[in-house]
């Protein structure tokens, strides 16, 4: 029963598309209004790094409403509007527009902004991040005339923009102080591929090194790395990971630790206020911990699930199976389940051929599996993550076992 | 439904196996047959989202996954129902005459050159 009320959601990207139209779609009959800093109705981020850049695909084309327009679903977008303070306990949102919203549910899905660097030269002309169309547009622009870019940060963002950039011609420098790229979210075994692909296409891989200084007139000229070397370049890019957007929150009483704290129905310590997304630390009941996840999977299916919790029609606690992917040159990789550090991984496939599958091991039990160029595989690998399949290492790892006929039971 | 006259022979009805996709082209577009409890369907091959072979990727229960993103799309409707895909697939309809599968050369739901 919803009528009547009226739900605000601050931040306008994929978790507050999902949970409005989720809202609305299971009963929520009240009002529902998305408030948006960007200009751009909600749109999907993950092209930035790819299409965009390499100039296939145009910022304006990202949108998720298929039709461009929510006033169908009677749901109202401020773009351009920032939530400037919070009341809780008045229930009342304040915006840069000098309006006062009320609410009855609150859900926060401010999601989260890119760590700047502060060292020497960081300030230069050159330097980019990569989060939102309007950088993206910056830097596409910039980086058409460029030569010679620097990554920093060899996560998703940097090895996607080092993948861009390179293909576009450009020398391009990957640093981290990781010993591998993608070594936040993966194996050691498979990290290795990883570099491998970026070495194939000629990147050069600067690990197990950081950059504490920029130098240069006013545009970015020279990279200084830890042991005082330099890298020549006249273009920067960091991507060194993400903070969660709680500042507006820092004395709303709501706990904040590692993003906004939330139980396993995305509810906050406060009644009717939400989060979801990459803003939200949530409790996952089956892993038995709280989780926080920067990836577009989550920030779609925990908006919907959210926006199911606030119509009042989800009974069943958020639980998925975490998912992700990355696109790099020509490669595919995706990442389901959740494993621990000390999970032991089983590798099939040929690294030589840089196309693997991964399964980690937790006691025996299939609890996560990646794909490296081997998209056919994935699904199937998903369900055996799903099952917690018990299979033995050698029929994993042999080339004869077809690991799609093998998870048909598991279906 | 309509059926407006127009259908392509396939392969024989024999040869499609319960959760198996097939690829087939229909001019220059890909297409696919899925079956589903017993039922033949036929869809766009291609991911609305970006650029994959969906015969590569998986069917569960009614959904056909993509390989790629796992974007989901209901396999009679073509309905996207799982993201980063929000457009739905192309559906033909299918027909089974003298042990062979035929289908319609225009899509009976989600026509492109209708939106």
């Amino acid at each position: 029963m919803t009528t009547g009320r009226n739900l605000v959601i601050i931040g306008g990207g994929l978790t507050a598309h999902s949970a409005a139209l989720a809202a609305r779609h299971n009963g929520y009959d009240g009002k529902i209004t998305i408030l948006s800093e960007e200009s751009a109705l909600p749109y999907d981020r993950t092209p930035l790094s790819k299409g965009v850049l390499q100039g296939k695909q145009q910022p304006d084309q990202l949108g998720f409403h298929p039709e461009g327009d929510y006033s169908a679903d009677d749901i109202t977008v401020l773009s351009d509007t920032r939530a400037t303070n919070v009341d809780l306990d008045a229930r009342t949102v304040e915006t840069s527009s000098e309006d006062r919203l009320t609410f009855d549910d609150l859900l926060i899905a401010t999601g989260a902004s890119p760590i700047h660097l502060t060292g020497a030269g960081f300030d230069l002309d050159g330097v980019h991040y990569l989060r939102t169309t309007d950088d993206a547009d910056s830097l596409k622009s910039d980086l058409e005339a460029a030569t010679s870019v620097v990554v920093i940060g060899a996560g998703f963002i940097g090895s996607e923009v080092a993948a861009s950039a390179r293909s576009l011609g450009k020398h391009v420098t990957l640093v981290d102080m990781a010993g591998s790229p993608m070594s936040a979210a993966l194996h050691p075994d498979i990290t290795a591929v990883c570099a491998a692909i970026h070495e194939d296409h000629g990147v050069t891989l600067q690990m197990n090194s950081r950059i504490d200084e920029l130098r240069g007139g006013t545009r970015v000229e020279q990279a200084v790395l830890s042991d005082g070397s330099t890298i020549d370049c006249d273009l920067v890019v960091v991507g060194v990971g993400v903070r969660p957007n709680v500042e507006l929150f820092a004395d709303s009483g709501l706990e904040i630790d590692n993003g906004i704290v939330t139980d396993e129905f995305c509810r906050t310590s406060v009644p009717n206020v939400y989060a979801a997304g990459d803003v939200a630390n949530w409790w996952h009941p089956e892993l038995n911990q709280r989780i926080r996840i920067e990836h577009f999977d989550n920030a779609g299916s925990q908006g919907t699930f959210v926006g199911k919790v606030i119509a009042g029609a989800m009974d069943e606690p958020f639980a998925p199976i975490p998912y992700f992917w990355s696109d790099q040159y020509d490669t595919n990789i995706q990442y389901a389940g959740f494993a621990s550090d000390d999970a032991e991984v089983v590798i099939r496939g040929n690294p030589d051929e840089r196309s693997i599958t991964a399964f980690y091991l937790d006691d025996g039990a299939i609890c996560a599996a990646v794909t490296v160029n081997n998209a056919r595989e994935f699904r199937s690998c998903r369900r055996l993550v799903a099952a917690r399949a018990q299979i033995d290492r050698e029929t994993l790892q042999s080339p004869d076992t077809d690991i799609r006929k093998l998870s048909r039971e598991y279906r | 439904m309509s059926g407006n006259g127009d259908y392509i022979e396939v392969m024989p009805e024999e040869l499609v196996e319960e959760g198996e996709m097939y690829p087939f082209d229909l001019g220059d577009e890909q297409l696919m047959l899925a079956r589903v409890d017993g039922k033949i369907h036929a869809l766009h091959g291609i991911c609305t989202h970006e650029y994959a072979e969906l015969w590569d990727g998986d069917i569960e229960d009614d959904t056909v996954w993509c390989p790629l993103h796992s974007s989901g799309f209901n396999v009679e409707t073509g309905t996207a129902t799982n993201m980063p895909a929000v457009v739905p697939l192309p559906v033909y309809e299918v027909k089974v005459e003298d042990g062979k599968v035929f289908v319609s050369t225009k899509p009976i739901k989600n026509d492109p050159d209708d939106r």
